[in-house]
């Protein structure tokens, strides 16, 4: 009975009266708050101290409080009348009190030291990185002058860069760029978190869906660059309540015809991420992404074509088949890649983050391929050329006698100079032609002597990696990490098209033509010989280069006061090695099978320490060491034919040190760094047709020695909060400081010929290695020497900038075959001396302007090297651009507009080289015999004098239009 | 023992006890600001804007997003001074909190829970309903008095309703200590209007000195504006020379040497930090007799937690909610606070 009671007295609504009063004194305390338990409901207590507590469901607890007592809970379980007494907040005595309590030695008074001040000095907000590679992109500017392989992308921690070539292809993200926005970007030596950042710095993509932007994002754009339109959209939902994000963009680049004439572009992009916050601590991201593309590919010309053509951007690689254009090189690139990163917050200040991705990559380009007698079919074949036959700039022929005499030669000139300027059809590939030839050669039982191949370098590559970061406390941090990556490269060419024919036997015809039709040396695949190849056959070349890195590394970081210093290091195993799938009849014993593995441990280090010493001044000083494993593909002598590594291959080399000054003046913001940068053991390989061997020719460069090194500036001075102007720019030098060691191998030739060829004794007889002289030469395709001055200007929403921007010291890609000490040689550019003087000094046949003009080498009379000086270089002038952009962002409700043109190269300049490289074909024919090589008469087409040459873009624009919505 | 040994060791103690007996114990308090960053619970409150901070709102604020907020900003209030005094800040100003019951939600976080801060709250005016507070210690200060004083409007313009200066006056180490909390109109609204605020403070000031002269002031707040800006130096008043303070009217801005020496702010804009979230003192805290409560000293509050450590924004406050992505952070703005220092009696 009593419990029933208990539990209805429980359930009842009851009203509770009482009085607030003061414990000490019992004065009643007016305007006491009594509040129900977690709720905000209850009452105030009248002018007399006293309330009611209507309508309570007991037991309940109330808490009553007043300004100045202490607060007290109060647990009612009855309706019975209460007299609550509040005491007052007491003072406390300051015993005990050793948590704010100190003495006066403890008492540091110097706060100025404790005061943390932090950096935010990073990638990002480096007033030239940040900015460099925007402006001066027209003219594929390279900072720092270093190739590509030496900047790091990573995606979640992964290291993307293609492991067989090092550099980072940014096909594998094209069109996703809402996509992959959020980059973070780190220079050498900047503590960062997911890994080793080598002398070209590094960034990082996070692709993880709960960072993008809730919402939808358009862009639609329009340009005339080499596509003409592009579409993206973007979808993220951001974190949902069930802990779940996603986001996914898909794109789409076109252009039927882009700028240059004869290319087409066609890509469509798509991306897709998901991500689970399983818990507080815990994380799942998966994205998967890719970009397949097809687009067809210019190539740069000769100045005498681009003449003739009346443009600088004439395009050799296509020609009308039935009237319609078709280019013969094709790209088809689709790198699917998917990454699953998983990440751990273990504490506040600290997170393991490991991810693991796979890419298969199918990359191939089409090019034309002819056997047997075969002309060649490219329209800027030398031959076609009218300068192929006679030479405006000799002197001795250029004359009116000699034309009075030999009047043919201007015929045959102007017959050719006609046949180039009457129809643009005569200057592009004649795809109708080929067909026909191929006609008739099967009419006659004969197979295709034109055909367009495809060269295909595909890639499957797993990728895993593992970071542990931790933030110790405010003065040191550390990130730790493994990094592993098993890539197979496939390389092979197969039948694109049999071009009307349909017959083709896989022989190798420049073997053929030297060992003849039936030799073994002419099999492609002696397991297979003669095989009959269809479409999509696989022929020429079949093999696989199988690299696998190891990398384990670490970062530290002391931060006290003024002053931060981090240092860095890691250790990497690199292993390498090609495995043949076909025999290959120029070398039966080491093409089919493995190779064997190449090893390499390299191991870097690095440490940088930055002064902060007050508001607006970062002064950074770093300097680093690198030995790192050579690239996969430069490490063969001739990857298609044969296992043979390079020689002497060893860790590459690379010594850096840097200082800059960042400063904040006023207005004026800015920064000023300068870097050296060594480099030894480096390998660099070519590929080209050798006139002299009729054959084609892959030369190796190694113990390659450069130098880097320049002054980088870039100013922001902030005239108005709507004015600024800007100026950044350059000063450097990147060049070639020994002659390194070569390595020459022809296709076509077997072992015993190709040793012949790679050896140079010098002339007191001496067998030496062969060499390349290279000493002083430039780094090319970068202007080392660009400048800019801008001027930025908002209002009203709208953003106005011009850019002036001025380049020069680009340097042509020098031709390594002219240069061997084997050619001067034989073109007998290796001097002795013809005389001494009596104070000792040797004077030589050749002038110094001839030598430095043509390369030579000078010896003396015991056979002692003296100087080597490598034939001149050329440097484009220089010259400048202006760069426009106008743009509004418009803010509707909850969505935005933001529009953007951009005009590049205002004044349309069109005569700007932004690269180029010299033909390895010699100027001269040459008879053997018994191995020795002498020089013939000149040809009247001179290779050493038409170089191929790349120029920037004409007048271009770029509309962007984004909406957010 | 010989004669010459007991001397020496007679004298050593002497020695000892002399510097021992001459050593002084002070005690230090430490008075923070900290702007929350929109700390919203995930329920409507009746006549305020807060309709973005709801489950269904374009912030998607639910109740896992609210709780991951109360763990992050407890950890930094639980923090707050511990550089210098283990038992943490004794009064922390914040802003930007919504009403009565976040701060409570706050407070009963496993990090502030046995700490024991009591909450000083009155609702405003604003129309999102974000307003100033006052968490203190009742350890080291004893609230007396309290009250909202409105920020008078120019021709009785409301167009732009903001936050009035919160009071809270009581007893510190026996002396009568005011703080005054505010966050004046964003950067939105033209300087005129934060330098007219800047005046009316000091007109709250010079009304507390009155009332209780010989007492001291500490105010406090986002004040949208940097200690070199007009509503603070001519405004408000505050020199930033120890030696420019002549009287206990005068205020002195710690936080000027801080920006434009030491170059760290407490807010990060276009790669240039502002700071934005100072705290002033009058003169009465000024002197070298630390008999009574005397300035000590001063700081930004600096964390890698604090910090965004990856990504584009790198160095930047991680904010809670950036570009429309919920960061799971803590403010774009980082806190401040000053230490007051006095000798303890024996």
């Amino acid at each position: 009975m009593l419990l029933v009671l208990n539990v209805a007295i429980a359930s009842a609504q009851s009203d509770v009266l009482g009085v607030v009063v003061d414990a000490q004194t019992g004065q009643p305390l007016a305007g006491a708050a009594l509040t129900i338990a977690h709720t905000t409901q209850g009452t105030i207590a009248d002018a007399n101290g006293q309330f009611r507590l209507s309508a309570l469901t007991l037991p309940t607890d109330i808490v009553v409080s007043y300004i100045g007592y202490q607060e007290q809970t109060v647990h009612i379980s009855s309706a019975e009348p209460l007299r609550i007494a509040l005491a007052t907040a007491e003072l406390y005595s300051d015993d005990d009190n050793s948590d704010f309590t100190f003495t006066e030695s403890q008492l540091d008074d110097d706060s100025d030291v404790s005061q943390t001040v932090t950096s935010v000095l990073s990638g990002n907000n480096d007033p030239y990185a940040s900015k460099v590679g925007y402006l001066f992109s027209a003219m594929r500017f390279r900072v720092r002058a270093y190739e590509n392989q030496y900047s790091q992308t990573y995606i979640n921690g992964l290291l993307f860069n293609d492991i067989e070539r090092g550099n980072f292809n940014y096909a594998l993200i094209g069109g996703m760029n809402d996509a992959t926005r959020n980059q973070e970007s780190v220079s050498h030596h900047e503590y960062n978190h997911f890994g080793l950042n080598n002398i070209g710095g590094a960034s990082n993509i996070n692709t993880r869906a709960s960072q993008f932007a809730t919402g939808n994002k358009l862009t639609v754009s329009v340009c005339n660059r080499n596509y003409k339109a592009r579409a993206m959209y973007t979808y993220a939902t951001g974190l949902l309540a069930n802990g779940w994000a996603f986001a996914g963009s898909v794109g789409y680049r076109w252009a039927n015809e882009g700028v240059i004439e004869g290319t087409f572009y066609n890509s469509l992009s798509y991306f897709l991420s998901a991500e689970k916050h399983i818990n507080d601590k815990h994380s799942i991201s998966l994205a998967t992404f890719g970009a397949p593309t097809e687009r067809a590919q210019q190539a740069a010309s000769t100045e005498e074509a681009y003449w003739l053509a009346n443009s600088h951007y004439y395009n050799p690689n296509w020609g009308y088949q039935n009237g319609e254009k078709r280019n013969a090189r094709i790209v088809n690139d689709y790198e699917p890649t998917t990454i699953i990163t998983w990440d751990w917050d273990a504490t506040t200040d600290s997170r393991l983050t490991v991810s693991g991705g796979f890419k298969y990559a199918l990359y191939s380009t089409t090019a034309l391929g002819w056997a047997g007698d075969a002309y060649d079919p490219r329209p800027d074949y030398y031959k076609n050329l009218p300068s192929s036959v006679f030479d405006v700039y000799d002197e001795t022929k250029n004359n009116g006698e000699y034309l009075a005499q030999n009047p043919y030669f201007i015929d045959q000139y102007n017959t050719l100079l006609n046949h180039w300027t009457s129809d643009k059809a005569n200057r592009q590939i004649d795809w109708d032609r080929m067909y026909y030839v191929n006609s008739v050669s099967e009419a006659n039982g004969g197979e295709a002597l034109y055909y367009q191949e495809r060269r295909h370098n595909n890639q499957a590559a797993g990728l895993l990696s593992a970071t542990w970061k931790h933030n110790v406390n405010q003065h040191h941090k550390y990130t730790a990490g493994i990094f592993g990556n098993a890539t197979r490269g496939m390389h092979y060419k197969t039948m694109a098209d049999l071009l009307g024919a349909s017959k083709y036997t896989d022989l190798d015809k420049y073997s053929v033509n030297d060992y003849g039709a039936k030799s073994n040396e002419a099999q492609n695949d002696m397991r297979h010989p003669n095989r009959q190849i269809g479409v999509d056959d696989k022929f020429g070349y079949n093999y696989n280069i199988d690299v696998l890195k190891a990398r384990a590394w670490g970062q530290y970081q002391f931060a006290y006061g003024p002053l931060t210093a981090n240092a860095q290091l890691g250790v990497e195993a690199t292993s390498i090695e090609r495995n043949g799938k076909m025999q290959n009849g120029r070398a039966p014993h080491n093409s089919y099978g493995k190779s064997g593995k190449a090893q390499f441990v390299g191991s870097e280090v690095g440490a940088s320490v930055t002064y902060h010493p007050g508001a607006n001044h970062y002064i950074s000083v770093g300097g680093g060491y690198a030995a790192i494993a050579p690239q996969a593909r430069n490490s063969f002598v001739s990857a298609s034919i044969q296992n043979n590594f390079v020689n002497n291959l060893e860790l590459e080399k690379i010594l850096s040190g840097e200082a800059s000054y960042q400063f904040r003046i006023a207005n004026l913001f800015g920064k000023v760094s300068g870097y050296y940068t060594q480099f030894a053991d480096q390998v660099e390989q070519t590929a080209f047709y050798n006139d002299q061997q009729s054959t084609f020719t892959y030369l190796t460069m190694s113990n390659i020695e450069k130098e880097h090194y320049g002054i980088e500036v870039a100013l922001n001075y902030q005239i108005l909060s709507s004015l600024s102007v800007h100026a950044i720019g350059t000063v450097a030098d990147a060049k070639y400081t020994n002659n390194p060691l070569a390595q020459i191998s022809y296709e076509g030739m077997d072992y015993n010929e190709v040793q012949k060829l790679n050896s140079y004794t010098t002339p007191s007889g001496e067998a030496e290695q062969l060499r390349v002289v290279a000493e002083n030469m430039r780094v090319s395709g970068t202007p080392l020497t660009a400048l800019n001055f801008g001027i930025n200007y908002n209002i009203n929403g709208w953003f106005f900038e011009a850019n002036i921007n001025y380049y020069d010291r680009i340097y042509i890609a020098f031709s390594p075959y002219r240069r061997l000490t084997s050619t001067y040689k034989t073109n007998g550019r290796v001097y002795t001396p013809s005389s001494v003087d009596n104070l000792g000094r040797l004077a030589y046949e050749v002038t110094k302007a001839d030598i430095k003009e043509n390369g030579g080498l000078l010896y003396d009379n015991s056979g002692q090297f003296v100087k080597s000086y490598a034939a001149h270089q050329e440097r484009f002038s220089g010259d400048y651009m202006i760069d426009l952009s106008v743009g509004k962002n418009i803010r509707l409700r909850r969505k935005s507009l933001s529009i953007n043109l951009s005009v590049n190269n205002l004044t349309n300049n069109t005569n700007m080289r932004t690269g180029g490289y010299e033909q390895n074909r010699d100027d001269y024919y040459y008879s053997e015999s018994n191995g020795i090589y002498t020089k013939g008469e000149g040809k009247a087409y001179r290779f050493s004098r038409n170089s191929k040459y790349y120029y920037a873009n004409s007048l271009n624009a770029f509309l962007n239009i984004g909406f957010k919505f | 023992m010989s004669r010459r040994f007991m001397a020496v060791l007679v004298a050593m103690l002497a020695i000892v006890l002399a510097t021992t007996a001459q050593q002084k114990k002070y005690a230090l308090y430490g008075v923070a600001f900290y702007n929350l960053e929109n700390l919203f619970d995930t329920c409507h409150d009746y006549g305020k804007n807060d309709w973005e901070f709801l489950p269904n709102g374009s912030y998607k604020w639910t109740g896992q997003k609210y709780r991951a907020k109360l763990t992050n900003l407890s950890r930094v209030l639980s923090e707050l001074c511990t550089s210098k005094i283990k038992a943490g800040a004794s009064i922390i100003g914040v802003s930007e909190v919504e009403n009565r019951g976040v701060l409570e939600d706050l407070l009963r976080q496993p990090a502030l829970r046995d700490r024991g801060f009591k909450i000083m709250h009155i609702d405003g005016p604003d129309r999102r309903g974000v307003e100033c507070a006052v968490l203190y210690n009742p350890r080291f200060f004893q609230l007396t008095d309290s009250c909202l004083v409105p920020y008078v409007y120019p021709n009785n313009d409301t167009t732009h309703i903001t936050r009035g200066f919160l009071v809270a006056t009581g007893k510190m180490a026996g002396e009568t200590l005011h703080v005054v909390v505010n966050h004046w109109p964003s950067r939105a609204a033209e300087s005129a209007v934060r330098e007219r605020a800047g005046v009316q403070l000091r007109a709250v000031k010079d009304s507390l000195l009155r009332a209780y002269p010989g007492s001291k002031v500490i105010v406090m707040g986002d004040l949208n504006d940097d200690p070199n800006n007009k509503s603070v130096t001519d405004g408000l008043g505050a020199v930033h020379r120890i030696k420019d303070v002549k009287n206990n009217n005068d205020m002195y801005n710690p936080f000027w040497d801080i920006l434009y020496s030491k170059g760290q702010g407490t807010l990060l804009y276009n790669g240039k930090w502002n700071l934005f979230d100072q705290i002033i003192i009058s003169g009465a805290l000024i002197g070298t007799d630390r008999k009574d409560i005397k300035y000590f000293s001063s700081e930004v509050f600096v964390r890698d937690y604090l910090l965004q450590q990856d990504g584009k924004y790198k160095g930047s406050p991680l904010r809670t909610h950036a570009g429309g992505v919920w960061l799971n952070g803590y403010s774009d703005h980082l806190p401040t606070s000053v230490y007051l220092i006095k000798e303890i009696a024996d």
